[in-house]
């Protein structure tokens, strides 16, 4: 129950896959243990004063009681808690050079991602995140309309996404596997259909698909009336070049992601095309124009355009 | 057999005279049980709403990617269950309470400004009936209880949903600010003779800091209103990051209110315990002191952590740690209050009733809120945990165990006072089991879907996650618990029908109001008594029946009037008759005023929304018309051979504390826009603005001037009207001009020393402090004129100068803000300036 099953990734704070995760859900264990004691003494304490036995009064001097249950006990307990929380925290916090710095811009709803390659080039992805196992990793979070929050419950704690400023947060992922993350702000018709996939890497293996990922460019693949097609209907807000910076989500990884819509179905040869054309009514609201007017074989040639690797 | 007959004839008189008409004459009601009952029944009615609107929720997540409701029913959805929940049951409910309960509590027959309290209700019901109307017409508010801009902002939501918001909540929040200013003059004010503020039933310092609180909250909400307001109508950005606003500065007013909100809530709920707490365990709470103490402190401390529902958004960790450590020892002013309550039960000899079993769901499921609440006070753990799940079973915990827990209690426990019928108990306790174990079935699992990811506010998620059975468990908590709501109105309504009569003072209590008639009669007391402990039934058995035969004050009833005590504040000793206001349309034609300027607003017809307001400061001046005495009266028989003044003619009247008490209201209003303009000014990130005002020094200079010669001018009315020398006329006749002229002063240095406000929020905001400026010095023009007629209608003398002193204090006002907004206004540009 606390790790997800079933060949899923794993989206649960308590089980954590990256160091601040780790310390926090250490922390969470610790401090249910604490309230659960604290509760069952709370209630004890409650019951023993209405269901006594004894009529008359009983235990210590009412100044006594209030003075150790309410004042010296919760003093010390939260000082201490106060100490370890902010040694804790500052333990977290983006100190020193990361070895990775990934630029996150928050949209209604789905996420860009921007790595650099060894050239200092940009590369853009759409809802899929990769990263290094057992680096320093920045994540520096905008937002280009209204608020969001970045999180990645299995890797660390969330950021908000907020416009006009940059937020950094650092992760250091302590495992390599898929996880999920998602959209903490409500922002709005589609908040809940705002999740993206991340990947962890072996360090050399995410360093040869950066590589892979710098310069993609997969316009010119697949057959000519798909890319037509794509010409006329898409490209105003998509690419299929990872150097592309666009208004909507960049397609040229498409094939290798798992979900569509950031999160809302998975990436079937089925799906694409339900999605091509009804995607106002898969996720409604979403910033993209309707297209249910296309007809089946242009969807058909978008959709194996789009499959092109 | 005499004096008998005389006492019968007085209670008749009584009757009579505290009586509301029957038919229409309703409308005018100014009676507190009347508005307190009538506030509690709207409340309980929105409380039924918002349950069922929580119950739609469930049901959508019962199971992964459910089709019952879509995206935009979920999000008006959940939006109006948090909005209507906080200010039209939770707020409402504790005003009904307090409205009701204070007067009896505190041995008076009403509150110290009965039609205010009336008005409040009136307002409350219309921005109710428009956040439920905007409902029934499918344009309800959809950005979430707390609004985030830019989300709520224009551009991202284009409809009337966040207006109808905006403008609701505000209209009801005049209710807020009308209970607040309401219950502070009373408590301080209107209490039995001999209750000093140390004798005084813990519910009234509750009540009294939480009205203190919620004159000192809700401002910034107010304010964080109107200016988002005026952004989403005229396009002025406050809150718009690439003309000079901030989207962070909406969540630190909203916070600012929304914090110390959780303790206006829980206060009044911990008020009913410290009242049923020593009657069931028959002897008075040990620790009042530390109980007060404990009171007070909750009350500073909740206004210094509001930052911990900012906790992710990028403030640096040094300064969360402050906000970290007052988010966990503002749980210290609790654990006080529980341990009092448990060494009082300890201390004496408690017996089990219903009420109580109400109290251990309380005691259990509060406890558990309180711990999670620490939790959260941890900065790394929240920033895991913000924004789930999990603070959604905390929230829960806190308000359903703090509050709603309490008040079932409450509601038992005085059932036999307000509606004369006994308590059974049995469906009681099935009730109380339905809810107990609903609500943990609901709830207590839930900090575990958020732990493993779950976040807030999504209408629909994927299977597969690991959150299926967590959430369908929780469905099926909440139909239980509203079994157990159910079970409990069924109950009441029984209890109420056909309940046998109550015995009086069923559980034995020791405090006034079960001294009084089951139900009580109009008037409360038939006189009123001396008080000489905070249980005065328990150590003085000869009250009840003292206060009956009419052998306290003010027994007998003459001259038609309403009559209550007035107090000296601390020590309880009388130092006034207050008259009180007999039933009156003005409160509601007042409301109604309102009602034009807002609805009006809300649809974009802004001409008659300027009438609206214009016809709201008329009603509200003929209201205050009706106030006062057309001639000098001698001090009048208070009974027990007391001789006192009538409150118009003391100078620490009800109104004066009235008045102070709205002025605090206003200055906190005023002290949160310095603090918008300030925040700007060092954080927004497209700070410095083209060019800065520019009139020059001698317009502002002039202004300043004119709004201290106002003030000297209503200083010298004082006087000449106390002293008999001279005559006030041309002194008033002179303030009103000067006020006239520091308006102009102010609408000058808008027009002439700066571009238009949609150019950018540096603009925006000065415009909108030399606004604020201008629209007081208008208000104290108004008031020199409304003195002036007054005087010449005979209201005025010698002895009756509260008008004079009221318009005096509001010019002191004036000048004060004036002369901060100006140098600010002026001095900030030269001291820091450097346009971009």
């Amino acid at each position: 129950m606390l790790v997800a099953g079933c060949g899923e990734p794993s989206v649960s704070a308590l089980a954590p896959a990256g160091e601040a995760a780790s310390e926090i859900a250490r922390i969470t264990w610790i401090m249910i243990a604490a309230t659960l004691l604290l509760m069952v003494v709370m209630s004890a304490l409650g019951l023993h004063a209405v269901y006594r036995r004894s009529d008359g009064p009983v235990g210590p001097s009412p100044l006594a009681v209030i003075l150790a249950g309410g004042v010296i006990v919760p003093t010390v307990v939260l000082l201490a808690l106060l100490i370890f929380g902010v040694r804790s925290g500052d333990g977290m916090l983006p100190v020193g050079e990361a070895a990775v710095e990934v630029r996150v811009t928050a949209h209604q709803w789905w996420w860009q991602f921007e790595y650099r390659d060894a050239e200092g080039q940009s590369i853009f992805t759409a809802n899929e995140l990769h990263l290094p196992v057992g680096e320093a990793v920045d994540i520096v979070v905008e937002s280009e309309d209204v608020i969001h929050s970045f999180w990645v419950p299995a890797l660390g704690g969330k950021i908000d996404a907020i416009p006009g400023r940059a937020n950094r947060i650092r992760l250091r992922p302590t495992e390599t596997g898929q996880f999920r993350g998602q959209c903490a702000e409500f922002c709005g018709a589609q908040h809940a259909r705002m999740a993206f996939d991340v990947q962890v890497h072996a360090v050399d293996d995410f360093h040869d698909l950066i590589a892979d990922m710098g310069g993609l460019d997969r316009s010119n693949a697949g057959p000519t009336a798909g890319r037509e097609a794509f010409e006329q209907h898409c490209m105003e807000c998509h690419s299929r070049y990872t150097a592309r910076d666009h208004e909507g989500p960049n397609l040229a990884r498409l094939p290798e992601r798992r979900w569509l819509g950031a999160g809302t179905v998975s990436n079937t040869s089925g799906n694409l095309r339900e999605w091509i054309a009804g995607h106002q009514a898969l996720k409604p609201g979403n910033r993209m124009p309707d297209h249910s007017a296309l007809d089946d074989d242009t969807v058909e040639a978008l959709a194996r355009y789009l499959e092109e690797q | 057999m005499n004096e008998t007959a005389g006492v019968s004839e007085d209670r008749r008189e009584l009757t009579r005279l505290f009586s509301t008409p029957p038919g229409f004459g309703r409308l005018a009601a100014v009676n507190h049980s009347v508005i307190g009952l009538r506030f509690m029944l709207v409340a309980a009615m929105f409380f039924i709403l918002g349950g069922l609107l929580a119950m739609l929720l469930r049901a959508q997540l019962a199971i992964p990617g459910n089709e019952f409701l879509d995206n935009e029913a979920y999000n008006q959805i959940f939006t109006m269950h948090g909005t209507v929940m906080m200010f039209l049951f939770a707020i409402p409910l504790i005003e009904g309470l307090a409205l009701y309960f204070i007067p009896k509590f505190l041995g008076a027959r009403d509150l110290s400004f009965p039609r205010l309290s009336a008005f409040g209700f009136w307002c409350y019901l219309f921005g109710g009936l428009i956040l439920l109307g905007s409902m029934f017409a499918g344009v309800a508010p959809d950005s979430g209880w707390f609004m985030y801009t830019p989300l709520s902002g224009r551009e991202f939501t284009p409809g009337i949903n966040a207006d109808v918001w905006l403008i609701g909540v505000t209209f009801v929040e005049v209710s807020a600010i009308a209970f607040g200013i309401e219950l502070v003059a009373t408590v301080l004010k209107v209490r039995s003779a001999g209750m000093s503020l140390g004798r005084m039933p813990l519910f009234g310092w509750y009540i009294l800091i939480t009205a203190l609180m919620m004159v000192i909250g809700f401002p910034p909400l107010i304010l964080a209103s109107i200016l988002l307001e005026i952004e989403r109508a005229f396009a002025w950005p406050f809150f718009d990051v690439a003309l000079g606003g901030d989207p962070l500065l909406w969540q630190h007013l909203f916070w600012l209110f929304g914090h110390p909100e959780v303790y206006i809530i829980f206060l009044p709920a911990a008020a009913v315990v410290s009242m049923m707490v020593p009657t069931f365990a028959r002897r008075p709470l040990v620790g009042y002191h530390w109980v007060v103490g404990a009171i007070i402190a909750t009350g500073f401390i909740s206004f210094g952590l509001w930052v911990h529902h900012m906790f992710t958004v990028g403030i640096p960790h040094l300064a969360l740690v402050f906000f970290s450590a007052a988010s966990m020892f503002v749980a210290l002013p609790t654990t006080i209050q529980f341990f009092a309550w448990l060494a009082t039960l300890w201390q004496g000899r408690p017996v089990r009733r219903l009420p109580m079993l109400y109290l251990f769901g309380f005691l259990f499921i509060f406890v558990c809120g309180g711990l999670t609440g620490v939790m959260l006070a941890l900065v790394p753990f929240n920033w895991q945990a913000h924004d789930t799940h999990f603070v959604v079973a905390h929230l829960h915990y806190v308000l359903i165990g703090g509050f709603v827990f309490p008040v079932i209690a409450a509601l038992y426990y005085w059932l036999p006072l307000f509606s004369g019928k006994e308590v059974s108990g049995r469906l009681g306790q099935w009730a109380f089991w339905l809810l107990f174990i609903g609500f943990n079935l609901t709830f207590l699992h839930m900090h575990l879907t958020g732990l493993v990811g779950m976040p807030r506010r999504v209408y629909t998620y994927p299977e597969g996650l690991g959150w299926e059975w967590l959430n369908l468990v929780s469905t099926i908590g909440g139909f239980i618990m509203t079994a157990g709501f159910a079970a409990l109105l069924l109950d009441v309504i029984a209890t109420v029908r056909t309940g046998a009569p109550a015995r009086r003072n069923p559980w034995q209590a020791g405090t006034l109001e079960w001294s009084l008639d089951h139900p009580p009669a109009v008037y409360n007391f038939a006189s009123l008594p001396e008080v000489r402990d905070v249980e005065p039934l328990w150590e003085q058995p000869d009250l009840e029946e003292d206060v009956r035969a009419g052998r306290g004050y003010l027994g007998r009833a003459r001259n038609d009037w309403q009559e209550t005590l007035g107090v000296h504040a601390i020590s309880g000793r009388p130092d006034q008759i207050i008259l009180l206001p007999g039933p009156t349309y003005m409160p509601l034609i007042t409301a109604s005023c309102l009602l034009v300027f807002f609805l009006s607003f809300l649809l974009g017809i802004y001409w008659l929304s300027a009438i609206g307001a214009a016809a709201s400061l008329l009603a509200a001046l003929r209201w205050a018309w009706a106030g006062g005495l057309d001639r000098d009266w001698p001090d009048q028989d208070a009974g027990q051979g007391l001789k006192l003044p009538l409150h118009p003619q003391v100078i620490e009247a009800p109104g004066w504390w009235g008045m102070l008490a709205g002025l605090l209201c206003n200055g906190t209003f005023f002290i949160t826009a310095l603090f918008g303009y300030l925040y700007l000014w060092a954080v927004a990130p497209q700070w410095p603005p083209e060019s800065f005002i520019d009139t020059g020094m001698l317009l502002p200079a002039a202004t300043v001037l004119a709004a201290f010669l106002a003030l000297l001018a209503f200083h010298r009315a004082v006087g000449n009207n106390a002293s008999g020398q001279g005559r006030p006329v041309p002194a008033l006749l002179a303030a009103g001009l000067m006020s006239a002229l520091a308006l102009a002063g102010c609408a000058m240095q808008i027009a002439t020393g700066l571009p238009h406000p949609t150019t950018h929020a540096y603009v925006a905001l000065t415009t909108f402090l030399l606004g604020y400026c201008g629209l007081h010095a208008l208000i104290a023009g108004v008031l020199g004129v409304y003195c002036w007629l007054r005087l010449r209608a005979g209201y005025v003398s010698a002895r009756r100068s509260l008008d004079l002193r009221l318009a005096r204090i509001w010019a002191g006002y004036t000048a004060a803000v004036m002369i901060i907004v100006v140098v600010l206004v002026q001095g900030m540009p030269l001291l820091l300036g450097e346009a971009s």
